[in-house]
């Protein structure tokens, strides 16, 4: 009978020290549940910042039987304005110049467009290529290699002198993550 | 004679187990959401409880926060004073925020503080740092003293997305 009883299931000693068990369990949970409490803290945090790039360390570099040169940026930096006196077919003229991140978000360059020329004509203008997708965070800027701007009056031209002048612009967005 | 009792253990059984199970979900629930109130004979004692109130105000009536910055907007729900949210804007590299507040015992019941558990973190280079108050004993009437949350922006300035983040701390009578 006993056996039958253990085979079939627990007994009813071991089932009242299972419910005793369980009982006292809840209600040291219960207990506590009365008495105890909680504080939450939650916070919802918007970023902000802003993206620029100044021009910076612009100067006129090498140049060969040019003149007269002279190099400025725009108010808000992101503008080169050039201009230069060739002096014969075949001169050429250098600009260097670096970039800064004054934001407070990272930004990426593009590369920089080949700008219209204001004065004469065979006049070919090579843009920097070390500046497409470089990211500078802020603080960052590309000075450790200066870009360069390379302006060359085609030698097979036949005028005298030309005056060139122009103005490039850096192209940059917000970095991605 | 062994069948009727193992009938009857079967019935006891039964019986014994499902009204175990309807008390240990109701404790549960209990706990989890801090509710005080009970169904049944059992109930909390309602002055057993912190609030969440200002650092130099303990007005409390007031729902104000003392802030450090007027930047961050700060607020202590009005009903039961213990939950405070806030919203603030970052910029990438500027000084930490920080929103002030102390924990008061307005109850009769000595309470005792448990460890700042965090829900919510944030990424993206947000750091917020949170009191540390783990076992701080806080007799009928006392107050904790300032304590201060603050946030800061100082890794990743790509990152633009928003952030959340909450923390719970758990206290109980001692």
């Amino acid at each position: 009978m006993a056996k039958n009883m253990k085979k079939g299931g627990l007994t009813q000693k071991q089932v009242g020290g299972i419910v005793a068990g369980a009982g006292v369990f809840l209600l040291g949970g219960i207990v506590w549940a009365a008495t105890s409490g909680v504080l939450t803290f939650g916070g919802t945090i918007n970023r902000s910042g802003e993206v620029d790039l100044d021009i910076i360390n612009q100067s006129c570099a090498v140049g060969v039987d040019a003149a007269d040169c002279s190099v400025s940026v725009s108010a808000d930096k992101n503008n080169l304005t050039f201009e230069v006196e060739l002096e014969k077919p075949g001169a050429t003229q250098d600009i260097t110049f670096c970039v800064e991140n004054v934001g407070t978000l990272g930004a990426t360059l593009a590369n920089m467009s080949v700008p219209s020329i204001t004065g004469g004509t065979g006049v070919n203008i090579t843009m920097p290529t070390n500046l497409n997708g470089v990211t500078l965070l802020p603080g960052e800027t590309t000075c450790t290699t200066m870009s360069t701007i390379s302006v060359e009056w085609d030698a097979a031209e036949t005028s005298d002198t030309t005056t060139v002048e122009f103005t490039a612009t850096i192209n940059y967005a917000q970095a991605s993550n | 004679m062994a069948i009727r009792k193992k009938f009857k253990a079967r019935k006891l059984m039964v019986p014994m187990v499902t009204a175990s199970f309807f008390l240990v979900a109701g404790a549960v629930y209990a706990a989890a959401t801090g509710a005080f109130t009970l169904s049944g004979s059992v109930g909390r004692n309602a002055n057993c409880r912190l609030n969440i109130e200002a650092a130099t105000n303990v007005d409390p009536s007031s729902t104000n926060i003392f802030q450090t910055d007027s930047t961050i907007t700060a607020a202590v729900d009005a009903a039961t004073r213990n939950t405070l949210s806030f919203a603030t804007d970052l910029t990438y590299g500027a000084t930490a925020k920080q929103v002030q507040f102390q924990i008061q015992n307005v109850g009769n019941c000595t309470q005792v503080l448990g460890s700042m558990v965090v829900v919510d973190a944030p990424s993206n280079g947000v750091v917020v740092g949170w009191p540390s108050i783990n076992g701080l004993v806080l007799g009928p009437g006392q107050s904790s003293g300032p304590l201060e949350i603050t946030v800061q922006w100082t890794t990743e300035p790509t990152a633009t997305t928003s952030e959340i983040m909450s923390a719970t701390i758990t206290y109980s009578e001692q």
